[in-house]
């Protein structure tokens, strides 16, 4: 639903505006893309050119960011003496895990849900939400007790189960939002037409395949970028990416090349499944709330 | 029997109906759909279990001093958890660290947000641009806590040498600074969320109802007025489910603070969470601990309550425009 | 094809009532329509003949068999709906075979009927279309396709062409009718909109608040209405209210206006006797029943000042003013003159409605 243009008429206070905001966009745009580029950029770098400044005051100096010999020592590292390959796994097991399960219950309950009319529907989704909304540190203690004495600190199910708490209550939470908008009148045709109910429940599936599947990837980049719960609850056995990058950081010396490195394997996979559920995206990260 | 009453209907135009005003005894409830309960059940039993069951383990927590080595049973401390907390500097500290913390992002974030949406909206290269903006979001927190730690670095950080060839600052430490420190943990968040209230607040003005803005031009209004007395107040639900959103992540998401600073340098950034964390799993305090987190819940249900009745009005209302 | 009886049906939703002590028998490939204002139970009623809404007490019969704990897979219902609910994934094609392959009709079956009912339609260009691809009035030809290419035992049809512009209304009306003659399935039909009614059904339920006000052929309904709100909810423009005052000669019985004084037929007398009416009632009569000519002396018997003319091409509507009220007078487009200008009406006094002033039921 794209808005019209707005009719503009020029006037010189207009032109000055104009001027202002597109410099603050670059400005904006060079705040927002410079980290990501020294990353990458640094990724590749060997110790001495990462450390390579211009002097203090000297702007015209600053193309001593791009004067390096380009090496993928950092990433041959990360894989081989590292283990970097294991952490990823860990890293896809755990979060795809959580997802499969959160999204899998979620959207039957979410159904359920979004057609029930029931006393007390309001205090259980009050419930949902603020079970999404709670501080991970918090939900942590209690949780660390009771993995620990049923032996689940450390390991992948433990993990899978952590991630559930913030994924599930997601889940549920905006697929009613996405069954809210399918109406009803879809399912009684159906059932004119002689469906079942589950039959007519699964007809309506298609509709929300796409949002179902986006969830989906929301699921497991949250579950991905989690550092808490990795490194508390996943501490040992269950090693994900973010953790595995923060003990790069060593007494003696921070690997800052391998980190900058392990930066870019942690994140371009996410920023491309971000852009592949762009439509999702504001949905999703406002949960539900608003929709572009 | 059915019977004649004088009523009046549309406006008095038809009087006299047929009604019937008596109820029958003993007539059918609708039968409850059960099939939906079962749908339901699975999901909420996994979430009770994981949510609702650690919840009591937490109050049975605070009232106890728990112990974590094998074979020794967690001995009763009443209220004493609590009581503690009450004189405990560094955990009302760390309440005011977290509202300072989150004043200065969200006004930071707010600010900077609505500004680009505010230009980018019906710009030529709005799509191209907005999707390069949203990159930081994808990045995990704690790996955007590494990567302004590098860039914060007295001998190689990029930022650090700006703000030196700038002459903001001289020499000396970033992240060791006690002014200094707050704010480079800010402009990290900002980094990362401006983004989002940024997308947000378009998604808000794409629906800023055009024949509103047009009546209001007609009148005489120019482009500041239209959008002080036009686009501001419908883009207010937007702005504050950013604000709620932005401010529960506050306290959700402390990865780049335990990375950066650790909640030094002399606990300027120890925000409570990040207090919570120290207490619970550096020292091991669980008791302590769940009291901490105890409080910080009470919060977060305070705000998910703000949040469901945000949800209920201006939500509600925002989708059924988008329906009809 | 069957009957379809309803027996002392009411519909609860909570506290609220929605439907009161339906009685209502449609006969076998009877097109009835329900018609009744927005609220009034129409649409519940239809609902629960569908087996979409539960029916809270009472008994719906198709021929003999109680259909109450049947779903509506079971019922041998087809319905179009106000929306269409088409399935947004599906082509035009899946959508029509839809019933058809739930029920295991064999592939070449479900095409064959397919076919022809696109046919019938005149919608066989667009079978590959999506619903999206589509306009509203082919929309809702697809949601009419998908309930006729079955052969069920009855049509049940909820405001299916509200959402079409005028002229298409008109123009399914006439497709609907004929549809429904040359299928000869049972239909009900609900709308709220008395000139569908009035063009298709063969008998007409009209409900209000719940509550069947009066059942009958469009010719009944219209020309002898069993209250008034009947009387003002059926016809375009709506008919004219007067309060009036019964006076009582040796020579008969006349109505008195401030505007008028009307002496009924001996017809009419007697059945206000019959009736007991009191001395305060209230008449109606149709635009279309009362005579107007411009000026102050014509032949016509009742004074009165025109108010505004609405000349609608060919006719044109007249409200004039009459002693204290004002009505509404439809004729032959011609010169008029404007607001103020005086005028003379005349009643059709055999097309009189009176009703009782209190309780709004129509004497005659």
């Amino acid at each position: 639903m794209a808005s019209r243009e707005i009719v503009r008429y020029r006037s010189p206070l207009r032109s000055v505006l104009q001027g202002l905001s597109i410099l603050f966009l670059i400005f904006f745009f060079v705040w927002t893309v410079l980290p990501l580029l020294i990353m990458v950029v640094s990724s590749f770098k060997d110790l001495l050119d990462a450390f390579q400044l211009p002097e203090v005051g000297d702007f015209g100096g600053v193309g001593v960011m791009f004067d390096f010999k380009p090496t993928g020592a950092h990433y041959v590292e990360l894989f081989t003496e590292k283990h970097f390959g294991v952490y990823l796994r860990n890293s896809l097991i755990a979060s795809l895990g959580s997802a499969a399960v959160s999204v899998s219950l979620g959207s039957m309950a979410a159904y359920a849900l979004s057609r029930a009319e029931f006393r007390g529907k309001r205090d259980l989704l009050f419930w949902i939400i603020s079970t999404r909304m709670a501080p991970v540190v918090a939900v942590m203690v209690p949780l660390y007790v009771i993995f620990r004495s049923s032996g689940l600190v450390g390991t992948l199910p433990g993990l899978i189960l952590a991630y559930t708490t913030f994924n599930l209550p997601f889940a549920i939470w905006i697929l009613k939002g996405f069954f809210d908008n399918v109406p009803y009148a879809i399912e009684e045709a159906a059932q004119c037409d002689g469906c079942t109910r589950w039959q007519a429940f699964r007809l309506i599936i298609p509709l929300v395949a796409p949002g179902i599947a986006a969830f989906i990837v929301l699921c497991v980049l949250f579950g991905w970028n989690d550092f808490l719960f990795a490194s508390i609850i996943g501490s040992g056995g269950a090693k994900t990416l973010p953790v595995a990058t923060a003990e790069l950081v060593q007494p003696v010396k921070i690997q800052w090349g391998m980190i900058m490195a392990a930066g870019v394997v942690t994140t371009v996979p996410m920023m491309f499944l971000g852009l592949l559920i762009r439509r999702y995206l504001v949905a999703g990260l406002t949960m539900g709330a608003v929709r572009e | 029997m059915a019977n004649i009453a004088n009523m009046d209907v549309a406006g008095g135009v038809v009087r006299g109906v047929r009604t019937i005003d008596y109820v029958p005894e003993g007539f059918n409830h609708r039968p409850p759909r059960y099939y939906l309960l079962w749908l339901m059940l699975p999901a909420i039993l996994l979430l009770a279990a994981i949510s609702l069951y650690p919840l009591v383990w937490l109050v049975y927590m605070t009232l106890h001093e728990v112990q974590l080595a094998p074979g020794k049973s967690d001995v009763w401390a009443g209220i004493d958890n609590f009581s503690r907390l009450a004189t405990d500097k560094k955990f009302l500290r760390g309440w005011l660290t977290l509202f300072k913390y989150s004043a200065l992002c969200l006004s930071v974030e707010i600010g900077l947000g609505v500004l680009v949406a505010v230009i980018l909206n019906n710009n030529r290269f709005e799509k191209i641009l907005v999707t390069i903006f949203l990159m930081p979001m994808m990045m995990a927190p704690v790996i955007a806590g590494f990567l302004y730690m590098f860039l914060y670095n007295g001998t190689f950080g990029w930022y650090f040498w700006l703000l030196q060839s700038i002459g903001l600052l001289e020499s000396g430490s970033i992240l060791g600074n006690k002014f200094w420190a707050m704010f480079a943990i800010v402009a990290t968040d900002v980094w990362q969320w401006t983004p989002l209230i940024a997308l947000i607040t378009l998604a808000g003005l794409k629906r800023v109802p055009q024949d509103q803005l047009e009546a209001h031009m007609v009148d005489g209004a120019g482009p500041f007025r239209n959008f002080f007395s036009v686009a501001l107040p419908n883009l207010y639900p937007f702005l504050l489910i950013a604000i709620l959103l932005r401010f529960m992540d506050n306290f959700r998401f402390i990865d780049h603070i335990l990375i950066m600073t650790g909640g030094g340098p002399a606990n300027a950034t120890k925000i409570l969470p990040t207090y919570l964390f120290d207490v619970s799993f550096k020292f091991f305090e669980l008791g302590r601990g769940a009291a901490i987190a105890f409080t910080l819940l009470l919060l977060t249900i305070l705000l998910g309550f703000v949040l469901t009745k945000v949800f209920e009005d201006p939500t509600r209302k925002i989708r059924t425009e988008r329906e009809h | 094809m069957a009957a379809v009886t309803i027996t002392d049906v009411w519909k609860y939703y909570g506290k609220t009532v929605a439907v009161k002590e339906l009685n209502l028998e449609i006969k076998n490939n009877e097109f009835m329509c329900i018609l009744g204002p927005s609220g009034c139970g129409k649409s519940s009623t239809l609902r629960m003949l569908a087996g979409l809404e539960f029916i809270s007490s009472g008994d719906v019969y198709f021929d003999d068999v109680r259909v109450n704990d049947l779903p509506p897979r079971d019922r041998d219902i087809a319905m179009v709906f106000e929306n269409y609910a088409l399935y947004p994934h599906k082509t035009v094609y899946e959508n029509m075979a839809n019933p058809l392959k739930l029920r295991r009709t064999p592939k070449q079956e479900i095409e064959r009927r397919v076919r022809r009912a696109a046919e019938i339609l005149e919608i066989d260009p667009l079978l590959h279309r999506k619903p999206v691809e589509l306009s509203g009035g082919q929309k809702q030809r697809t949601a009419i396709g998908r309930a006729i290419v079955r052969e069920p035992k009855v049509f049940l049809f909820d405001e299916p062409i509200a959402h079409l512009d005028a002229k298409l209304r008109s123009h399914m009306r006439g497709e609907l009718k004929y549809l429904q003659r040359s299928l000869e399935t049972t239909t009900v039909y609900v709308t709220h909109d008395q000139l569908e009614g009035m063009s298709m059904a063969d008998r007409i339920a009209v409900m209000h608040e719940g509550v069947l006000q009066q059942l009958g052929t469009p010719e009944e309904i219209y020309n002898r209405p069993y209250n008034e709100f009947v009387a003002g909810f059926v016809g375009e423009p709506p008919m004219n209210f007067l309060d009036c005052t019964l006076e009582r000669t040796n020579t008969g019985v006349s109505v008195v206006h401030s505007g008028f004084r009307l002496a009924l037929t001996e017809r009419q007398a007697d059945l206000l006797e019959k009736g007991g009416a009191e001395a305060d009632v209230r008449i109606g009569t149709r635009p279309d029943n009362l005579a107007i000519e411009p000026g102050a002396d014509g032949a016509l018997e009742v004074p009165g000042e025109v108010f505004v003319t609405e000349p609608l091409g060919g006719d044109m509507i007249v409200e004039v003013t009459v002693g204290s009220d004002r009505v509404m007078a439809k004729t032959k487009i011609g010169p008029m003159g404007g607001p103020g200008e005086p005028c003379r009406i005349g009643f059709d006094v055999d097309k009189v409605h009176v009703f009782d002033k209190t309780t709004g039921v129509a004497y005659f």
